[in-house]
Parts: C-alpha cells; structure tokens; sequence
C-alpha cells in the first residue's frame, strides 16, 4: 500500500492510499485529476515541475542555546546571590 | 397452529401461520402499495482507495458514517507532520486532521459537511521548547472513533495513531529523562480526521467515494512524528 497525491491543475487535491498506481483519472474522479505517489505530501500543496511544495511553510523558530550559570550570573548578578541562598552560603 | 394458505397466480403458495402462544395479537398492513420485505441488513467497509460505490438492488436506505484521515505527530525539532487525506462520499466530507508542528500547537482537527451529524476532529497537543525533564511528548488527536496516539516517552518518536480511526499520530519527544537537566523541546499531535454520519433515504444509484490516507509524521529533526491513522467509509445497507 502506498500513498498517492492526487493533483488536479498543480493542486493536491487529496491523498489517498493504493495498493497500486491507480489509474489516470483514478477511478471515482473526474477527468483531470492524476495520481502521483508520494509520502510526505498534504491537500492544498502544489505540484510543479515535478516538485511537491508547501504554499504555506511553517514558520522556523530557532531554538535559543541553553545558558551557562556563568551566563546568567553575569547577565544578573542577583542570580548569584540567589544561588549562595539555595545552597545555603551566605 | 392455525393457518392460511395463498396459492400464487401460477404455481407455488404463501403459509401466513399464527403462533403458537396464547392470547390476541393484531398485524396491521401498511396503507400503501408495495412489497413488504424482512428487514435485512449488509454492510461495506472502505479502508482506503477511491471508487465508486453502486447501491445494491432492492436496498431501501444507506447509512454512512466515515471520517478523514489523521495528521502525522510533528518532529521534537525542524520538521511538521502532514496533514491527512479528506474522506469523501458523494458530497460527504470528512477533512483530514492538520499535521502537528515542532514546537508549537498541536495540528487543527478536520472539518466535517453534510451530514446529518458532524463532528470536527479532536485537536492535537501542544509540542513546546523548554520543558520540563521527564516531559510527554504532545498527543494524537481523537477522532469520534477514537484513536489518537499516545504521548511518547521522553527521548522517543511519536506513536502512530491508529489504523482506520482517523486519530492524530503523536509528537516525537526529545525532552530529558526526569531527574535529568538539559534543554529539551517536543513536537505537537496530530488533529484527527472529521467524522460525518448521514441516513439517506432513497439513495441514488451510485456515488463517488474516497478514503483519506494517514498524514506521515514529520521525520527527525530530533525525534520523529508519528503517522496519524487512515480514514475509513462504513455503509449500512437496508432492505
């Protein structure tokens, strides 16, 4: 069984399971619409050139490196001393 | 037991026979013109493909439930979960749930039309940065059939959701064990598929139907997303 895009002028109209390449137009579509396999595909993407792409690309957060405690010592100093407190040092 | 006995036009007979029990029961016939029939009752169950569904000779009346394919689990980093296939029957329409993102909240449920009941698919779990040690990654989405993935494990891909439920998959986990210490960031469900019901009366001859696929679960990036589950058609057939 294999996943097929189904593409109608650039458009993924849906995405279906097969157990084989369905035929053009797969049946219970109209004339127009054509079966492409493919895994990591979504309704809405387009087809070009042979290339599937999202028209709308979730938005990549960069995930913010993790500070050293030197770091955030020196970025507030007022966390030294909370620190000392935790750890009983006066 | 007493009882009657109807010979046909040209051969054969009908025997209306009362039972055998005690006391006065009353069969009344219909006002209309027509054949009564026992009620019999089949059923067809779509798992995937597209086609078309052709009513059966003498069936009365369907009824259609069904619900779009599941959103894949998003990755604990990078990548997202696809969405899942729409499941169709003539102008019944379970949407797929939306993929679930890294990071950020969990994949839309599907929409639902036409029916006479309608029921948007359940949302996926938020993924987040940050989170605490020993963190469960964002869950599934359940469809009205259920079927949503588990939260995966700290350090785990997500769960698939499962099969033919229109659940979301889970989101893949890369947060610390608890008791350890480090940063960490888990990826958000999948939404399940919309579920639609309908009793038609009359059905027509024939209709186009669909099954939505399972949205794939977002590769690695960190840990990966896991698949949301198929869609499914089932058809109850009365006579």
């Amino acid at each position: 069984m294999n996943k097929y895009a189904i593409v109608k002028d650039g458009v993924v109209v849906n995405v279906i399971e097969y157990q084989e390449q369905p035929t053009t137009p797969p049946s219970g579509f109209e004339e127009g619409h054509v079966a492409i396999q493919a895994d990591h595909v979504s309704p809405n993407w387009h087809y070009v050139n042979g290339q599937f792409t999202d028209p709308n690309p979730p938005v990549l957060v960069e995930m913010p490196a993790p500070k050293s405690l030197t770091d955030m010592i020196l970025a507030d100093p007022t966390e030294l001393a909370k620190l000392k407190q935790a750890l009983g040092i006066s | 037991m007493s009882s009657i006995v109807v010979s046909g036009d040209t051969s054969g007979t009908v025997t209306l026979s009362a039972p055998a029990v005690a006391g006065t029961t009353t069969l009344t016939l219909p006002t209309l013109t027509g054949t009564v029939s026992l009620a019999t009752r089949t059923v067809q169950v779509f798992t995937s493909s597209s086609g078309t569904y052709t009513t059966p000779t003498g069936c009365k009346a369907i009824w259609v439930r069904l619900v779009g394919g599941g959103g894949g689990g998003g990755a604990s980093a990078t990548n997202s979960g696809s969405t899942g296939g729409n499941t169709t029957f003539g102008t019944l329409t379970g949407s797929g749930g939306a993929g679930g993102g890294n990071w950020s909240g969990g994949g839309a449920g599907g929409a639902a039309s036409n029916g006479d009941i309608n029921i948007v698919g359940g949302g996926g779990a938020s993924g987040g940065t940050g989170t605490t040690a020993g963190s469960i990654g964002g869950q599934g989405g359940s469809s009205a059939f259920g079927g949503g993935a588990l939260g995966a494990q700290p350090n785990n891909a997500g769960f698939a959701g499962a099969t033919n439920s229109g659940g979301g998959g889970s989101g893949g986990n890369n947060s610390y064990p608890a008791g350890a210490s480090g940063a960490s960031c888990i990826g958000a469900g999948g939404g399940a598929g919309g579920y639609v019901e309908k009793l038609i009366a009359s059905p027509s001859a024939t209709y186009s139907y669909a099954v939505g696929a399972f949205g794939a679960g977002a590769a690695a990036g960190g840990q990966a997303g896991g698949n949301g589950g198929s869609g499914v058609i089932i058809v109850q057939e009365f006579y």
